[in-house]
């Protein structure tokens, strides 16, 4: 279903299969973008059920300014950036490095499946904050184009392609020094 | 993946392996992921979810006014409460202080006293519709008060005469 017949739905007043909607649709592909933001499972469901509960709040001011799936990899962005800065806030009172933090998680994490390369890929992405991390994660991975992370974060494709140098150099130079 | 292999990539771009998702879901986790977040919000239950998105026209009304409901509640109780006790106490049968038909009566049915000198009058005892008007020296007017009240009743009386 396309997202222009889900708010077709909404605005019809059916409110609950509206969203029904877009829990299928996007349900799985903003756990995975909020998995690779914050690696533990655990933490990725709670931010998804956080997520969906401002979706469906948020749902009545939804003005279609911008896409459907912009507004709501806006808000799971939003979120797990809020969450890892957090995190970061937490480590530095306990004077810990929150990159090795989920580098280590990530390496005894049952739920890892990669080989060693990725792993240092994820240890390199981890070292990165949140906000360049999540414009990586979405461009590397997910693909999304400049156009549409520029809606989703609010800032200008310029300032996001520069974003996305840096923390791509950043990780370059990461797996260089592991010997890739 | 080997070291090597890497070495012979110009950058992660070019490895689409690197693009893959190294993440796995927890099993069953990702087919019961839609049923655990409608049931979040309570999607099954259909009026209690519709009304929560779009309240009804009562609804808001309802919200509107509901302060304004409480608060006259509120007052309702209050004074309901206090005209029960003023009614148990009986205080609403009683008259008011200028209510002077009621004095009035008592008055002339002996049952108050109008002032102090009334007061000291009729406790000496004579008819005031027979017998002409007595005539009392000062000492057996001080005598007889001091035999009939003590000091603080004099003062009262006294400071209700004024």
């Amino acid at each position: 279903m396309e997202d222009s017949d889900i708010i077709g739905l909404y605005k019809s007043g059916q409110t609950e299969r509206a969203f029904t909607f877009i829990v299928r649709k996007y349900g799985e592909r903003l756990y995975w973008h909020i998995r690779q933001m914050v690696a533990d499972h655990n933490d990725a469901d709670d931010l998804l059920q956080e997520t969906f509960i401002k979706v469906w709040n948020a749902l009545p001011a939804f003005r279609e300014d911008s896409k459907l799936y912009t507004w709501l990899y806006r808000i799971a962005t939003n979120e797990s950036i809020t969450f890892l800065k957090r995190k970061k806030l937490r480590a530095t009172f306990t004077l810990r490095d929150p990159g090795m933090d989920i580098a280590s998680f990530i390496e005894s994490d049952p739920l890892f499946d990669g080989d060693e390369l990725q792993l240092s890929l994820q240890k390199a992405i981890a070292t990165l904050p949140p906000k360049q991390k999540s414009v990586f994660v979405m461009r590397y991975f997910h693909e999304i184009k400049y156009e549409d992370i520029s809606e989703i974060m609010g800032i200008s494709v310029g300032a996001l392609k520069a974003s996305y140098h840096h923390a791509f150099n950043k990780v370059q130079e990461y797996l260089k020094k592991e010997g890739y | 993946m080997s070291k090597s292999y890497m070495n012979h990539q110009q950058n992660i771009d070019d490895n689409p392996q690197l693009k893959r998702n190294p993440f796995k879901a927890p099993e069953g986790y990702l087919e019961s992921l839609d049923e655990r977040i409608l049931s979040l919000v309570g999607i099954d239950r259909e009026e209690e979810v519709r009304e929560a998105v779009t309240p009804s026209l009562g609804r808001r009304w309802f919200g509107i006014l509901k302060p304004a409901l409480l608060l006259a509640c509120t007052f309702g109780v209050i004074f309901g409460m206090g005209y029960g006790v003023l009614r148990l106490t009986d205080t609403l049968n009683r008259p008011s202080d200028t209510d002077e038909s009621y004095y009035a009566k008592m008055i002339e049915n002996g049952l108050i006293r109008i002032n102090f000198i009334d007061s000291v009058e009729e406790d000496l005892e004579y008819d005031d519709l027979d017998d002409e008007e007595p005539v009392f020296d000062e000492d057996t007017v001080v005598s007889w008060l001091a035999s009939q009240y003590t000091s603080m009743e004099l003062a009262q009386l006294y400071y209700d005469e004024k």
